[in-house]
């Protein structure tokens, strides 16, 4: 961050040069993100009818929101997910991404491709593959089932609420895991071949190298997947929203940003909805702090 | 990492790892692999094909049609034709923006002397941790406010900067060391020719970074573009029109036919796709420059 004394050639004085550089990005900040910042925060505490007419009502956006029973419903769903996401979905990509480095480089290529394409599908498009997926009778999970185990053919998987999450993490397992994979792998190539030898060498076995080599160097990679995922899973909504057509019977897959969309633009209530997003952005700050917090803890 | 997992002892241990290794691949591949080979037989078979019981997973060569692609570009539904369009103009300028507005003012906070410097740092911060979900009810009042509503300026501008791209070019722009800077003033260059002919260059893979994500941001929009144009709109993308239309068939409104769904998900994908093939390096070092070496 040295600065730098001399100004480019011409030598005409220049003090205003850096805010030109500037001027886009805080100009499009300003509007798009400072004011509907501050707006938002005002916005939290009112009730609105129509876009022109809003109320001062205190903490009563706040209160509604913690006191229904469908938030309780999203907040619990959002965090199953988010729980799933990084406790299956996590270890399973880095599974994938040790196997596929111990592998020959065309296998790892092809594998790379192969779960990185579920990125480029979009995630509304993935929700449609995996409705039409997991169709009773007609659907390729099910046909799969019928064929392998000899039953499932007739399975409800989106309209049973028991059933809904365990579809929604499958549809999640298929969109993520490759992209997740993607970060191990490059991670794993900057694991010093040297390291792994000489433990090798020392006697230390598949698991041990793993945990006292492997890890500790992936390990600013690792973290930085975990935050991100778990920011991800709480903001999931359009994978949900496409792969049941809206919220899926008795909510069983509505999303805290589900929830927003409905009390904000179904309902209408905008004061409620930023209350909504300002709850969110809460949980969201509050977990990743902590996740850094420990991961931190841990390197002492 | 290489030697410790491939096993290295002899025998029938090794066979059963080996076989075990091949296993869990073959199993990786199937489940990844099929849904991308269904969404690919859906699109060329008639929906008698669909509904046909016991499933051939193979259609015959006589039941393939390429109706349904016909269909997407025909049907005032769909209108695959500009809405195709539309999704590669919106992904293309939030690309050259991003990249554009990124690298100038990550240049401008990395080797310009700016008194501002400390306010702007905590700004990005707070920028980068709200979510856009948090936001969204009052960035639609905003802009509906400045009668941006269902315009491409109000679908393209809120899209058009992150904090997270300014950061990182920053980032990066610190390291370039200042003796290049320095001998190209000697040299009589201006700071524009600067950026392009050396800060950018030197940081390729931090620019490949901010170009690859909000590629990949523009293509798959969903939310803001529902939120921000009109159902119908003449601003349309992709992954709103498909959703608007599966939503549609669900209450009941038009009986929908699945082979178009996954025509119409299998034109979204394909120029990705190639696009990917062609750069694979560039957006893996995209995706993960930023985290890895960050």
């Amino acid at each position: 961050m040295n600065d730098l004394r001399k100004r480019p050639a011409g030598g005409r004085s220049a003090r205003w040069t850096p805010w030109v550089f500037l001027a886009p990005y805080l100009a499009l900040t300003a509007v798009f993100f400072v004011y509907p910042f501050i707006n938002a925060v005002l916005l939290a505490f009112q009730q609105t009818n129509g876009p022109r007419s809003h109320v001062w009502v205190g903490l009563d956006n706040f209160r509604f929101v913690l006191s229904d029973p469908d938030f309780y419903t999203a907040l619990w769903n959002t965090t199953v997910y988010a729980l799933v996401s990084v406790f299956v979905q996590l270890p399973l990509a880095l599974g994938l991404a040790l196997m596929l480095n111990a592998g020959r480089s065309r296998l790892k290529g092809f594998f790379r491709l192969l779960l990185f394409s579920p990125n480029l599908v979009g995630q509304i498009f993935v929700g449609v593959i995996f409705s039409v997926i997991f169709m009773p009778r007609y659907g390729m999970f099910n046909q799969f089932l019928q064929a392998l185990i000899g039953w499932g053919l007739e399975e409800r998987w989106l309209s049973n609420p028991s059933l809904v999450m365990p579809a929604l993490i499958v549809t999640s397992l298929w969109l993520y895991v490759g992209f997740n994979m993607i970060y191990f792998l490059a991670a794993l190539q900057n694991v010093e071949k040297d390291l792994v030898e000489a433990a090798t060498v020392d006697g230390a076995g598949p698991w041990r190298v793993f945990w006292h080599v492997t890890l500790p160097s992936i390990k600013p990679v690792a973290v930085f997947v975990v935050v991100m995922s778990t920011i991800g899973s709480y903001q999931l909504f359009e994978l949900p929203y496409a792969l049941l057509k809206g919220f899926g019977p008795k909510n069983s897959g509505l999303t805290i940003v589900g929830y927003l969309y409905n009390t904000a633009f179904a309902a209408g209530d905008l004061g409620t909805g930023s209350a909504v997003g300002w709850i969110l952005a809460l949980i969201i700050a509050v977990i990743s702090l902590a996740q850094l917090r420990i991961s931190h803890a841990a390197r002492e | 990492m290489t030697r410790a997992l491939r096993p290295t002892r002899r025998g029938p241990r090794r066979i059963l790892a080996r076989s075990l290794y091949a296993l869990a691949l073959a199993g990786g591949a199937v489940f990844f692999g099929f849904p991308l080979l269904w969404m690919a037989r859906g699109s060329i078979i008639s929906q008698a094909q669909w509904m046909k019981q016991p499933m051939e997973w193979i259609p015959p060569a006589g039941e393939i049609t390429f109706r349904a692609f016909g269909q997407l570009f025909q049907s005032p539904q769909f209108r695959m034709g500009q809405v195709l369009l539309n999704t590669a103009l919106l992904a293309a300028f939030t690309t050259i923006f991003n990249v554009l507005f990124n690298c100038m003012a990550g240049f401008a906070l990395a080797k310009m002397k700016l008194p501002g410097k400390r306010v702007i740092l905590p700004v990005l911060l707070v920028t980068m941790m709200v979510p856009f979900e948090g936001m969204m009810v009052s960035l639609y009042l905003t802009v509906t406010r400045l009668g941006l509503a269902d315009t491409l300026p109000g679908l393209l501008l809120p899209m058009s900067t992150s904090a997270f791209g300014v950061l990182l070019m920053w980032k990066f722009f610190c390291r370039v060391p200042d003796e290049l800077v320095e001998a190209a003033v000697v040299d009589g260059a201006g700071w524009v020719s600067i950026l392009f002919r050396i800060m950018i260059p030197t940081a390729a893979p931090a620019v490949a970074t901010v170009a690859v994500l909000s590629f990949l941001g523009g293509w798959e929009a969903f939310l803001w573009p529902m939120l921000i144009t009109d159902p119908a709109s003449q601003f349309d993308v992709l992954q709103k029109v498909i959703a608007g239309a599966t939503i549609a068939s669900m209450s009941g409104g038009t009986e929908m036919e699945w082979t178009y769904l996954m025509a119409a998900a299998l034109v979204s994908t394909v120029p990705v796709l190639l696009l990917f093939l062609l750069g694979q390096r560039f957006f893996i070092t995209g995706l993960t420059s930023g985290a890895v070496k960050g």
